[in-house]
């Protein structure tokens, strides 16, 4: 009914005609939407909670269009005409709170909202944190028929006054699938209206109250860090990727299938942004880009074949061990690092994910390295030196190499503009791996937990890393590039038995080519991987891993 | 009589205090529980165990006088002597009514239906069959669970500390059924049900 109203006294005002070609068009096409989307609809169901105090017929159309006005990036005064407008009769447009467009907007319910319009609810993240370990549990019990979910006081007393142990599960399990798990607590407040780092610790407490209540097994140091770091850098990329084509403005099949779509990518999300109304209802977006689609947001989408030496292979890089495989990769280049004018927790990170056919595990890299802090150390009109704390995330597990862990470190990005089209990058990045998992022969004979239940084949560790890339861009987009990183892992439990001293070294130096022919392009890259694994001090010879990759791939990209 | 009729005068005032913190009586929404208790076991189940800690975790919406909600209710009962150190299981999800008798006051007291699935896990080797089934692997408890359904009743109060936070202390009564459980080593055979008597102390969380 009100939407009718909204199209009924949209002609009848002179003023928005004046306001430029544009700005009308904009404006009607909004109303035309409004109107789409329900016929018995309500005003409030266009807004969120509190987002508009205005009363009657000519007010609400106001309040309507005022809202679009200001989110219309070419209205120009358009603003100004629509509160002059429709709150002369009414209320000072100064007062009134018609538009989100800062973080943790304050409506007339005394509740805060984020940007996207989800109310600030504590409370019912928790629920949901604890309401995930539930079905996990029940699956776990009731499905799957597991062997450690008796629980009950006394095996969280039991768990609890233990303290933590490094536990036996499979590499996949323990380096990707709990971060996964984790993403969900990092979501369940995340889309509850709290901003990065208020959700990381429902992470933090999700995964301590699985470790210590939700399962029989004794806590494991490497599920706490891996579930709750690991899984605050995933859960945050999903945000941020669900965030980039969401569109509440949007009616219709294609908004019901960017809500199914995020639904999947990020069930939480899609699940509070379901019970709160907000997957059906038109509303403005968010007004700073960086909150929805930021500029310089770059996808790619590789395809092609990979040779890889296998796990057997020695020090001289054999190559009649080598696996052929296809791949699958999509990359992503959230924002950029020089030219971001918003410098938010993950406003810059870089995610790229593989898939291997035919290969011990499908997906075979996810790699997620975000910016938690950045600051301009220099910018001059050729060169820009940026600074950043950066939160780092690797899983790489495929038939010769299995690494992963959660790091956090000092980034240092340099751009050097060699002439109008081509630049130089740098980027050096050290950092401290809290937590990272290697591959190793001997890991099974010692730090052993109480309950193994099987052998596993990788140390967990710590320690200190480098990376350093350099690349030429054309275009602002990347055309060859070079890559050394290396690792130590300081083993804090497996191949260090009876106290003994055991790490390693891991090495990865790479060149990547790709010859741009529009969005699309062709490519290939060569990667060496290098390990050295010290097993002296307990009584083994050293071992030296080299494995070699080679790959030839297509590529589209697109934004 | 002094005692009886200072705890009279108590619950008196706690009852007329009960806007203190600015309640409502006809405050809506979600809410959280959780509590650690103790209760004994009756019936068929009795002659096995003794007496255990029960935990409890619910939410539950409140749209009235009455209070919906689900629960998971977990609990460890150590068998008879001597073999006090072996312990059996329960794990339940329960749906639950609660009828306020008071609201939006400091005290409430109220009185609570519930229902559910229960499954009693056995854990030790008295448990064990022997010989032990060939399908389960080495380190595997060989003794099923048992499952089945079980009813009961809590009576209890809330005591409001703040506006979102209460203590919640409540007496429970419950009787379950179960499939069929034995215990060879102990000569016992086909216990299947079993009742419930304790208490449990808590949190209630009203955000």
């Amino acid at each position: 009914m009100v939407a009718a109203m909204v199209l009924a006294a949209f002609p009848s005002i002179p003023l928005a005609q004046e306001a430029g070609p544009q700005a009308s068009e904009d404006a009607i096409a909004f109303g035309a939407r409004v109107q789409a989307s329900s016929d018995t609809a309500r005003l409030s169901d266009f807004f969120p909670p509190g987002a508009v105090t205005l009363t009657g017929t000519g007010a609400q159309a106001g309040a309507v269009l005022t809202n679009r006005a200001r989110l219309m990036a070419d209205a120009g005064g358009t603003a100004q005409l629509f509160d002059e407008l429709f709150y002369e009769s009414s209320e000072d447009p100064s007062t009134a709170e018609n538009s989100l467009t800062t973080d943790d907007d304050e409506q007339d319910d005394g509740a805060r909202y984020d940007v996207w319009g989800a109310k600030r609810n504590p409370g019912l993240a928790i629920g949901e944190v604890a309401g995930i370990n539930a079905i996990v549990w029940f699956f776990n019990e009731y499905i799957r028929g597991g062997n450690f979910t008796a629980v009950n006081p006394r095996s969280w007393w039991k768990n609890i006054s233990s303290g933590f142990f490094y536990d036996d599960n499979h590499f996949k399990t323990n380096m990707f699938a709990h971060p996964y798990h984790g993403s969900l607590y990092f979501s369940a407040a995340r889309s509850n209206g709290m901003n990065y780092f208020e959700s990381v610790p429902f992470a933090v407490l999700g995964s301590f109250m699985w470790e210590c209540c939700g399962e029989t097994h004794l806590m494991a140091w490497n599920d706490w860090v891996m579930t709750s770091l690991g899984g605050s850098s995933i859960g945050e990329m999903l945000y941020r990727a669900g965030s980039s084509f969401l569109d509440n403005e949007r009616a219709g099949g294609s908004r019901t299938m960017k809500e199914i779509g995020n639904f999947f990518l990020n069930p939480l999300r899609g699940l509070n942004r379901l019970t709160s109304g907000r997957s059906g209802r038109i509303y403005p977006n968010p007004t700073d880009p960086y909150d929805r689609i930021p500029p310089n947001l770059s996808t790619f989408l590789k395809a092609g074949v990979r040779i890889i030496g296998d796990r057997s292979s020695s020090e001289s890089f054999e190559t009649d061990t080598t696996v052929t495989t296809a791949f699958f990769e999509f990359d992503m280049e959230y924002g950029n690092v020089f030219e971001n004018t918003r410098r938010k927790p993950f406003d810059f990170f870089e995610m790229g994910i593989q898939l291997n056919f035919g290969d011990t595990e499908t997906i075979g890299r996810l790699q997620i390295h975000g910016n938690l802090f950045t600051s301009d150390i220099a910018k001059g009109e050729k060169t820009h030196h940026v600074f950043a704390i950066t939160q780092n995330y690797d899983y790489v597990n495929n038939t010769a190499i299995e690494f992963g862990g959660l790091s956090y470190g000092a980034g240092f990005f340099s751009r050097f503009k060699m002439s109008e089209t081509w630049a130089f990058q740098t980027n050096v990045n050290l950092h401290l791996y809290l937590l990272s998992a290697v591959d190793s022969e001997f890991a099974f004979i010692g730090g052993r937990p109480p309950n193994t239940e099987r052998f596993r084949e990788y140390d967990f560790g710590m320690g200190p890393g480098v990376w350093a890339r350099f690349g030429f861009s054309h275009r602002g987009r990347q055309v060859a590039s070079f890559l050394y990183r290396f690792t130590l892992n300081e083993v804090l439990n497996g191949s260090n038995v009876n106290g003994g001293d055991t790490y390693h070294t891991i090495q990865w130096g790479g060149f990547q080519g790709v010859f741009p022919i529009g969005s699309w392009g062709i490519g290939a890259d060569v990667i060496a991987y290098v390990r050295r694994s010290f097993f002296e001090d307990i009584g083994f010879e050293d071992i030296k891993q080299d494995v070699g990759q080679v790959r030839f791939y297509g590529v589209f990209q697109s934004f | 009589m002094l005692r009886l009729s200072l705890i009279c005068v108590g619950l008196a005032l706690a009852i007329n205090a009960g806007d203190l913190f600015g309640q409502q009586e006809n405050r809506k929404g979600f809410g959280f529980s959780g509590s650690l208790g103790w209760s004994s076991i009756g019936g068929d189940y009795g002659e096995l165990m003794t007496n255990g800690i029960p935990a409890e975790g619910s939410i539950w919406y409140q749209p009235s006088w009455w209070r919906l909600g689900v629960s998971i209710h977990v609990a460890s009962y150590s068998a008879v002597e001597p073999f006090q150190d072996q312990s059996i299981s329960q794990l339940e999800f329960q749906l639950f009514g609660t009828f306020l008798l008071l609201r939006g006051k400091l005290f409430q007291p109220y009185a609570q239906v519930r229902a559910g699935i229960t499954r009693w896990r056995p854990e030790g080797p008295i448990f064990d069959p022997n010989p032990p089934p060939p399908d389960v692997p080495p380190g595997e408890n060989p003794a099923p669970g048992r499952d089945g359904f079980q009813g009961g009743l809590a009576l209890g109060s809330e005591f409001w500390v703040t506006k979102n936070f209460g203590i919640d202390v409540a007496g429970l009564f419950s009787a379950f059924s179960t499939e069929e459980l034995d215990v060879p080593l102990l000569g016992i055979t086909g216990l299947s049900s079993g009742t419930e008597l304790g208490f449990r102390a808590g949190v209630v969380w009203f955000p």
